[in-house]
């Protein structure tokens, strides 16, 4: 089982590498790196100018991006600020959980390098 | 090899679910959004397609329904996340096959693609069956009663599209009213002697006879016997009523246009035109109707 931090779901990533194997699940780890990022700036960009739709069309994909790699409190909270975008931000908006996205982003990529350094 | 084509605007999930699925095995390919699925789909026809939902210029739903209407056979199945879900139902409705949530795609994805295949495989296995079906027989004992006659067209109708696959609606429509206007003749002119002279002249006294004869010996007791057998070739309808029937030799010819206009001709004119074999008994009260399904269609070779 590759070894990963509370913020990836070992039981998702190991499934996963099992279905594809070691050098196909590094791929996608990589474009997962070179993906992400814009879609959370996608967000802090839609913030900036209070774009709702904008903000949950990049969510949408972040979500399950990061629900398929077992990033997991990554993929929840895109879920939970995707749903406070489509509900038009009335009762709560999602802006103020932009920060805490990026910070979400940051840790699952750092656990996703260290499952990569750790596989043969 | 079955082969899957992944309808993906997202490449490092596009990249994740194809590989899951080559690692299973499959022929996987991926197309960014319903324009280049389309595309692709015109140059290599795959078994099954897996399409996201939202998606930049053609979504989900529009490649649901463009699929619909140009490749019935190929089976979609959608993948669906928190924010799609309204959208998905109405690809459910429009036709798609299955769905399977990107939440639990990894556990989901090949139990869901094979299911969808071997239901699908399934349909054509049936259809090299159908090929193996020789004829299916029918046999109807009617009252005089009209108000059966849509129900048993419409009954005859599905087993013709269940049976030997022939969905072309307007030649089964085309057939229901030719076999409409023959069971009527075989009530009305044959069964209760209500002569097309008396329709000609007064509709009304017309419908009248043919309520107190329905009801009066010994016109109430007889029967109309309609024997169908359908194969992957021909309709064949064999309608006999227990009238004293006719001189077929002694009708205008229903082909000839100076008839046209006339109320009584107009039943063979339609069951002559739609049928291509139509033959009465020498006593009149028995007609025999073949249609051949061609599954070309109209025109078709």
């Amino acid at each position: 089982m590759p070894a990963a931090g509370d913020s990836i779901d070992a039981t998702t990533l190991d499934r996963l590498q099992k279905m594809v194997g070691d050098k196909v699940l590094r791929e996608i780890t990589e474009l997962f790196f070179e993906h992400t990022p814009g879609r959370v700036a996608a967000v802090r960009a839609a913030r900036d100018a209070d774009d709702l739709p904008g903000a949950a069309q990049a969510l949408h994909n972040l979500k399950s991006s990061a629900g398929m790699l077992g990033a997991k409190r990554l993929q929840q909270l895109a879920e939970r600020m995707e749903q406070l975008a489509r509900s038009g931000g009335d009762d709560e908006s999602p802006w103020p959980l932009v920060e805490q996205l990026e910070r979400e982003y940051e840790q699952a990529a750092a656990a996703l390098r260290r499952v990569g350094e750790d596989a043969p | 090899m079955p082969s899957v084509l992944i309808v993906e605007d997202s490449p490092d999930q596009a990249l994740t679910i194809a590989a899951m699925l080559k690692g299973a095995g499959f022929d996987a390919h991926t197309a960014k959004d319903g324009v280049d699925a389309l595309e692709a789909i015109g140059k290599h026809r795959p078994d099954v397609v897996l399409t996201d939902l939202i998606m930049p210029r053609m979504n989900g739903l529009e490649l649901v329904e463009a699929l619909t209407k140009q490749y019935r056979a190929i089976p979609v199945i959608l993948m669906t996340a928190y924010g799609s879900g309204e959208i998905a139902m109405q690809a459910l409705k429009a036709g798609a096959a299955s769905y399977v949530s990107k939440n639990r795609i990894a556990q989901d994805i090949l139990d869901t693609v094979n299911n969808t295949l071997q239901v699908s495989q399934a349909r054509r296995e049936q259809a090299r069956v159908l090929d193996s079906l020789r004829e299916t027989e029918f046999r109807f004992e009617l009252d005089n009663d009209q108000s059966l006659i849509y129900p048993l067209i419409g009954y005859l109708k599905e087993a013709i599209v269940n049976r030997v696959g022939y969905e072309d609606e307007s030649q089964l429509t085309q057939l229901g009213i030719a076999l409409h206007e023959a069971l009527l003749n075989a009530m009305h002119h044959g069964n209760l002697a209500v002569s097309s002279e008396l329709r000609e002249q007064d509709i009304n006294l017309y419908l009248e006879q043919v309520e107190q004869r329905r009801s009066t010996a010994p016109f109430r007791d007889r029967r109309v016997e309609l024997r169908a057998s359908i194969s992957p070739v021909e309709l064949r309808c064999v309608i006999q009523d227990q009238g004293e029937g006719f001189d077929p030799a002694a009708v205008p010819d229903p082909t000839d246009p100076a008839n046209l206009e006339k109320p009584s001709g107009r039943g063979l004119y339609l069951i002559m035109t739609f049928m291509d074999e139509v033959r009465h008994n020498e006593s009149g009260n028995c007609i025999t109707m073949v249609k051949r399904i061609d599954a070309a269609g109209p025109g078709g070779a």
